[in-house]
């Protein structure tokens, strides 16, 4: 008699601690769960914005690449040296670009001259003849020559990088040179 | 009977057990809520004053464009590209000139032809889809830069009027624009880019970073482009480049924090007294090559 309600306290208080560490057991994994997401959703947030910059500055370094490649461009295509432009697509662009440095107005023609690849970003140079100017005192040549004018380029270089990212530099050039 | 309540010592065993327990939970969470005071402070000035490095950056990188030609300008009172006040017992104060701003599309002369060296009247198009020149007037916006080529000083038309005049003339030709979308208008981005040139000058006051922008006009625009900034220094190096110096702190002391925090106790050539005041310091150091210096 004795020991069968001994049996039956037991077997009371057991099933109603089961119960009690389930509940526990649950609302301490729901608190666990919310603090986890909150920690990973703050440093999704810091890695994104940290993501952000370095894109910004790979692909304002790449664009400006860009710009600086243009003045040999301008001062001299022939001397040219891009390895990932086929020969076709080259000379193809280089009439292009001849008759920009000829003086051709090709300003809202939206052809990228050049692409070129830097550090893994992919970079258009987009090279505009403007005008062309009297270029002041100081420069002189041969007599019976063509007349020598200051001749005005806008250069925008747009750079592509990972995710959609796109930073584009512009700036104005200016040559001295003549109009064949 | 006894079997089905709790002891005195069971009793005093849980109270003693859940006291401790909670005195945990709680000078846990005391301290988990400091250090997160703490860091959403140290996050707020790093991010703010990040970002108010890059917009000085980016404004000096652009610093002098549109004046390429030799000759003088005088934009609401600066005659300079760039104007510093260097203090040594305060933070500086520097003035950019430069075409920052795109304020209109170039259509063509006032006869709707190609623009020739002699012409002083041009006609304009808003930029967007704005139906007035917002930023080009005969006061305080009347320096403008064509395509970053030409310097021009507007002395009629701006605002609603889309016809202006220079004082002198371009000096260059122009293409007309093309009409790229067939609409017989001309609209933005269908000529050539036609700049504002403004003076932005970056100063501390109290302690707040401020960009304003026309400073010697009539309507200067002040904006607040960060706060808890206690020192903004720059030195100018080899002639074309500027060394750009932000000193941040955080908005508020923390008690359990000593020092100065990131202390430099020198920038550039000012010397910062030491202070023992609870709050963290940033320090950005940053050289920007200005190439129209």
């Amino acid at each position: 008699m004795k020991k069968r309600l001994v049996h039956t306290a037991a077997g009371n208080a057991m099933s109603r601690e089961e119960g009690f560490i389930l509940i526990i057991a649950l609302l301490s994994l729901l608190a666990l769960t919310a603090i986890g997401i909150l920690a990973i959703t703050t440093s999704t947030t810091e890695v994104m914005v940290a993501g952000n910059t370095r894109l910004r500055e790979v692909g304002l370094s790449a664009a400006d690449s860009g710009i600086e490649l243009s003045e040999p461009i301008l001062r001299n295509t022939d001397n040219l040296r891009f390895t990932d432009i086929s020969e076709t697509e080259l000379s193809a662009r280089m009439d292009t670009l001849q008759a920009e440095r000829n003086c051709v107005s090709q300003l809202n023609d939206d052809t990228e001259n050049f692409p070129i690849n830097v550090g893994g970003s992919s970079v258009s140079v987009d090279i505009d003849y403007v005008n062309a100017g009297d270029p002041g005192p100081g420069y002189a040549l041969e007599e019976g020559g063509p007349p020598i004018v200051k001749k005005n380029y806008i250069i925008n270089a747009t750079s592509r990088g990972d995710s959609g990212s796109e930073v584009t530099v512009g700036a104005v050039y200016f040559l001295v040179g003549w109009c064949d | 009977m006894g079997e089905y309540g709790y002891s005195l010592v069971e009793m005093l065993v849980v109270l003693v057990i859940s006291m401790m327990i909670t005195g945990a939970i709680y000078s846990a969470y005391i301290s988990q809520q400091r250090s997160f005071t703490a860091q959403d402070q140290v996050a707020e000035m790093n991010s703010s004053s990040r970002i108010s490095l890059g917009i000085i950056a980016n404004d000096l990188r652009e610093t002098g464009f549109g004046l390429l030609e030799d000759g003088t300008f005088n934009v609401n009172g600066f005659t300079q590209v760039l104007t510093l006040t260097d203090n040594t017992d305060a933070p500086d104060q520097i003035t950019l000139v430069g075409a920052f701003k795109k304020a209109a599309t170039l259509c063509s002369n006032g006869s709707g032809q190609s623009i020739d060296p002699d012409d002083r009247t041009l006609i304009l198009a808003p930029p967007g889809d704005g139906n007035s020149l917002d930023d080009i007037n005969t006061a305080d916006k009347r320096n403008i830069s064509i395509a970053g080529i030409t310097y021009g000083v507007v002395v009629a038309g701006g605002g609603s009027q889309f016809r202006i005049q220079l004082q002198d003339p371009v000096g260059t030709p122009f293409p007309a624009y093309t009409d790229l979308n067939g609409n017989n208008t001309c609209d933005d981005g269908e000529g050539i880019p036609v700049y504002l040139i403004e003076d932005h000058t970056y100063q501390v006051v109290g302690n707040e970073l401020q960009r304003v922008r026309r400073l010697n006009s009539i309507s200067p625009e002040v904006e607040t482009i960060a706060q808890n900034i206690e020192d903004l220094q720059f030195a100018l190096l080899n002639g074309n480049t500027v060394r750009v110096n932000i000193l941040a702190t955080t908005a508020r002391p923390d008690p359990n924090f000593e020092g100065m925090g990131n202390p430099p106790g020198t920038i550039e050539n000012r010397n910062l007294p030491t202070t023992n005041d609870s709050l963290r310091r940033r320090w950005w150091r940053m050289e920007v090559s200005v190439r129209n210096l």
